[in-house]
């Protein structure tokens, strides 16, 4: 015990960037025990006291309303404690009142220091010392003390359980990482962990560390409780599928959500402060009566509602803010498709403006949303909107505290033909000779087809790209917009859910975008639910609405990826027969590259499969979108030798026709529609090397560029090129009996000659498909009447066949140089077209058996 | 100790929290409204961004009296809570000086 009381003395920590910091463990556990007695018997003797005074204080205004004079006073001596009561009862309330204060607030005036002294330390270079007692404030420190006071508990533990029963960091359990607190505190039971001899340096070294991430002002208990679940906590919470860019996104919604109340205490007050004329504060500006008469001052809106934090587009807002702080004019466009967030984004920097979270020089600004429309529809003359038009860019120049913000920037170029060219040259004037500051917003295709033409007018804008938001950042918004949604109808709603939601909107219904899509599917499914007198949202109901959506139960969507992987083996051989070389080598790049160590920039797979026609090679590509995204819906086929010319190269990507309008590539619009599928190239040899180059960049970095200038995304295809280069020597080596590793060797030679080598570099791997041999023809054949076997079982119809049928139908479909091509069709033609006949002319009736021999139908019974 | 301890709590926190947030606070706003502070700041810019000798002139002669109008008037709107400062200021001292004269008066 001697030797634990030598260690809870002053000792170093650790060094944080030059600055030493210290602790006093004995300092930080004598806190509890006595202390703990001590505030509780000061708050029932103040409750007590505080009482006791009001009342008295009552009871003699009653009395001395009644009688004149005080009873209670006149037992002792009435007329000298009559003078002292009034200081009696004031001192009564006063230290009532003190053994009834903030118990918080006492003890964050005892907390001496910010951790803000040590971020300015830090950039002042100054190397202080600090104990790290002084930065956890009161409720950190009574979780921590009674733990540490026997340092040879299990610290962690003890932590854990005192954190868990905390009803905010219950709440950030259940809502924002899907788990039931009280089901976590009963798995903690079997928790081994250091004891707080070994461990306390490592854990006070991690929270502190955390705080600074968190950019906090002292050590409280969210930055413990972060750094439980990202270093003892983490194997429980695996169980329950909790990644770590999900944890990092917890983390990043605490910070946002500080960062939000704080904004919002500040824009409460000083939106109320936002002069309501046209003129700034100061009055150094001029005023714009026409500008505010036509458009909306966003910096001077009031309501609560108008306050808006845009969630995960920091990046792009640093940017703008530096754009918009240069001395010369600036023109930024917000390019991006509806739903990416565009104009909350521009609130978002309303906001801003109105908390004063700017640099000095843009304090002073107003955000005015004009809308041009209206200004179109509403002056009939175009002398008049002219004029108009010019009043207003005067006003804006004169004020010189104007940020004009265009939303659907085309409109101007698309109304009124007349003054569109010169309403160009007046804006790329103003931009030329004034410091105007504009912010214009529009789509990828309206901004190709309208604006793009006007050279000049482009040059001037900066752009700033707005890409659908990713699924983390998704869920931070829709976590932050559920909390209002399920406030406003009374319905909680589980993390489950919003991440149900976010696994599959990206799915369908392409022409919305994250986030709004996902809001307006979290929105459906609330009304529903409270149509349905329930009051809660869960996945199953997520689950049903997107069955009803997609058409496809969900679990067949996306099953669990390692589950896929472990069947898809036995699954594409029972589809695809005879070609089990190819399909273990494809199945086993699949799993190398979703094994965790792949390159998240490139598709799922690519792999060129060639070798001789009819053998299985578009057959397999289908049996794997089947498998591995559910469905052979999600399979885009294009047959390559459609672009042998490089011209055709646009009709892939897209292009604007001659009235200029856009047309959509037949690749970029599929994957943009199904983000989730296979893509299927036929006959790659006949394409034209221009247009095999474009497949590059996609096969290496897993995108490319339409030529609206949108990324279009290929990290969750399957890239599968098919090509019968080099059949006319694989068929010769077949008929000489070489092995399939010569075959294989020799065609490479042949695909070398005809393929660079850098595009065969880039598959995951490349595929020879081999001749079947006469066996396997006939399983295939089998397999043909197996299917017509199950559609015949709907009457009750049953169908024999022996060896002769399947050896003769094989001899027949079958073929060297086609390969198994005919098959098909021969099946059909021979046995299932033959049966139809018999069945309507009533030869075959229902529930009977049916048996071939050879090819002729012998029915019984 | 309990009395140290008492007089510590009110006048560290009790009356500090009030004069941060409730005067200071309340005067700071005040000074904006009345754009007495916003002209201080902005003391060298003529207003409405007329910069010409007859504009520079006008405002170098209305601002300052806008600011000290500005300033009176903010400083009255804060009266009420300066009397309530001093009032909290002294409330604790009342009981002492009362239980002082009766020990000295008997």
């Amino acid at each position: 015990m001697d030797n634990f009381e030598e260690l809870k003395k002053r000792r170093e920590l650790f060094e944080y960037k030059g600055i030493k910091v210290f602790i006093d463990l004995s300092l930080l556990t004598a806190l509890n025990g006595k202390r703990a007695i001590k505030e509780k018997n000061e708050k029932e003797f103040g409750n007590l006291i505080f009482l006791l005074s009001i009342f008295s204080i009552l009871i003699n205004l009653f009395l001395l309303f009644i009688e004149g004079e005080l009873l209670l006073i006149n037992i002792l001596n009435p007329k000298t404690l009559l003078q002292l009561l009034p200081t009696l009862m004031l001192l009564g309330v006063l230290s009532g009142l003190y053994f009834k204060r903030d118990k918080n607030l006492i003890d964050n005036t005892r907390i001496k220091l910010s951790l803000e002294n040590i971020r300015t330390d830090i950039e002042k270079r100054l190397n202080n010392n600090y104990l790290i007692n002084d930065f956890i404030d009161y409720q950190a420190t009574l979780i921590l003390n009674s733990s540490l006071i026997d340092l040879n508990s299990n610290f962690i533990k003890d932590i854990s359980l005192k954190l868990l029963s905390d009803s905010n960091i219950k709440n950030i359990l259940t809502t924002r990482l899907g788990i039931a607190p009280n089901e976590l505190v009963s798995k903690l039971d079997g928790f081994r962990g250091e004891t707080a001899v070994n461990g306390y340096i490592d854990f006070f070294t991690r929270i502190f560390n955390e705080s600074m991430v968190l950019n906090l002002k002292n050590i409280n208990k969210y930055s413990i409780f972060f750094v439980l679940i990202k270093f003892y906590l983490r194997d429980y919470l695996w169980d329950y599928k909790i990644t770590d860019v999900e944890l990092d996104g917890v983390r990043k919604w605490f910070i946002n959500e500080n960062q939000k109340r704080e904004y919002f205490n500040k824009w409460k007050l000083l939106s109320k402060l936002k002069p309501s004329g046209d003129v700034n504060l100061s009055y150094t500006s001029k005023g714009t009566p026409t500008l505010d008469s036509l458009g909306e001052d966003l910096t001077n809106n009031k309501s609560s509602r108008d306050f808006v934090v845009s969630i995960g587009r920091d990046d792009e807002m640093r940017r703008l803010v530096t754009l918009l702080e240069r001395e010369t004019y600036t023109a930024v466009m917000l390019l991006g498709d509806s739903g990416t967030g565009k104009t909350r984004f521009i609130k978002y920097l309303a906001t801003k403006m109105v908390v004063e979270d700017m640099p000095q020089a843009l304090r002073e600004y107003r955000l005015v949303l004009v809308n041009f429309n209206k200004l179109f529809s509403e002056k009939e003359d175009i002398n008049d909107l002219k004029g108009t038009i010019i009043k207003i860019f005067s006003e804006i120049q004169s004020s010189g505290n104007i940020i004009l913000v265009l939303e659907k920037f085309s409109s101007i170029f698309s109304f009124r033909e007349e003054i569109k060219s010169e309403l160009v040259s007046l804006i790329v004037d103003l931009l030329n000779k004034t410091k105007i500051k504009i912010i214009a917003s529009d789509n990828f295709a309206n901004f190709q087809t309208y604006i793009k033409p006007y050279r000049e007018l482009v040059s001037k804008f900066d752009i700033l790209e707005f890409k659908e938001a990713d699924p983390q950042v998704a869920l931070q918004i829709l976590a932050d917009e559920s909390e209002a949604i399920s406030k406003k109808y009374s319905i909680e709603i589980g993390f489950s859910a919003l991440k149900r939601i976010i696994d599959y909107s990206y799915r369908f219904d392409y022409e919305k975008l994250m986030p709004q899509k996902g809001i307006d599917i979290l929105l459906e499914n609330v009304i529903e639910v409270k149509s349905k007198k329930l009051n809660y949202l869960d996945s199953s109901a997520i689950e049903e609405y997107l069955k009803m959506k997609l058409g496809v139960s969900v679990g067949a969507v996306k099953r669990d990826e390692s589950e896929i992987l472990m069947s898809l083996e036995t699954n594409l051989s029972n589809q695809v027969i005879g070609q089990d070389e190819a399909i273990s080598s494809i199945v086993s790049a699949i799993k190398r590259n979703r094994g965790g160590l792949n390159n998240k920039n490139r598709p799922v797979a690519s792999f060129l499969f060639y070798g001789p026609t009819g053998v299985g090679k578009t057959e397999l590509a289908k049996s794997l979108a089947l498998n591995y995204y559910g469905s052979d819906k999600f399979m885009v086929r294009i047959n390559m030798s459609e672009y042998s010319e490089e011209e055709n190269l646009r009709r892939l990507i897209g292009y604007l026709n001659e009235e200029g309008e856009f047309v959509g590539g037949f690749l970029s619009e599929a994957v943009r529609a199904r983000p989730f599928s296979l893509i299927l190239l036929d006959e790659i040899e006949k394409a034209n090397p221009k247009v095999l180059d474009l497949f590059l960049q996609v096969l290496d970095d897993g995108f490319l560029i339409d030529s609206l200038s949108r990324r279009v995304d290929f990290t969750n295809t399957i890239i599968i090129m098919t090509s019968n280069t080099a059949s006319k020597e694989i068929e010769k080596l077949y008929k000489e009996r070489k092995s399939y590793t010569e075959i294989k060797e020799v065609s490479m030679e042949v695909l070398k000659q005809n393929f660079r080598l850098e595009f065969l570099n880039r598959f995951d791997k490349i595929v020879l498909f081999r001749h079947l041999t006469i066996i396997e023809v006939s399983k295939v054949v089998e397999k043909f009447l197996r299917e017509i076997n199950i559609k015949l079982s709907e009457r009750g119809i049953v169908l024999n066949w022996d060896s002769d049928t399947l050896s003769k139908l094989s001899q027949l479909g079958y073929d060297l140089s086609f390969g198994a091509r005919e098959l098909r069709r021969v099946v059909q033609e021979n046995i299932e077209d033959k049966i139809a006949d018999r069945i309507i002319t009533g030869n075959i009736k229902d529930g009977s058996n049916v048996t071939l021999k050879g090819l002729d139908i012998v029915s019984e019974g | 100790m309990f009395v140290l301890d008492f007089l510590k709590w009110w006048y560290l926190i009790v009356i500090r929290k009030y004069i941060e947030e409730s005067l200071l606070g309340n005067l700071i706003y005040f000074l904006n409204k009345t754009r007495a502070l916003p002209f201080v700041k902005n003391f060298n810019t003529p207003l409405f961004r007329d910069s010409s000798s007859f504009g520079r002139a006008l405002s170098m002669i209305i601002k300052p009296w806008w600011i000290v109008i500005g300033s009176i008037y903010s400083g009255i709107r804060v009266v009420p809570l300066l009397i309530i400062a001093s009032f909290l200021t002294v409330l604790p001292l009342i009981p002492f000086i009362q239980l002082l004269r009766f020990l000295i008066n008997g």
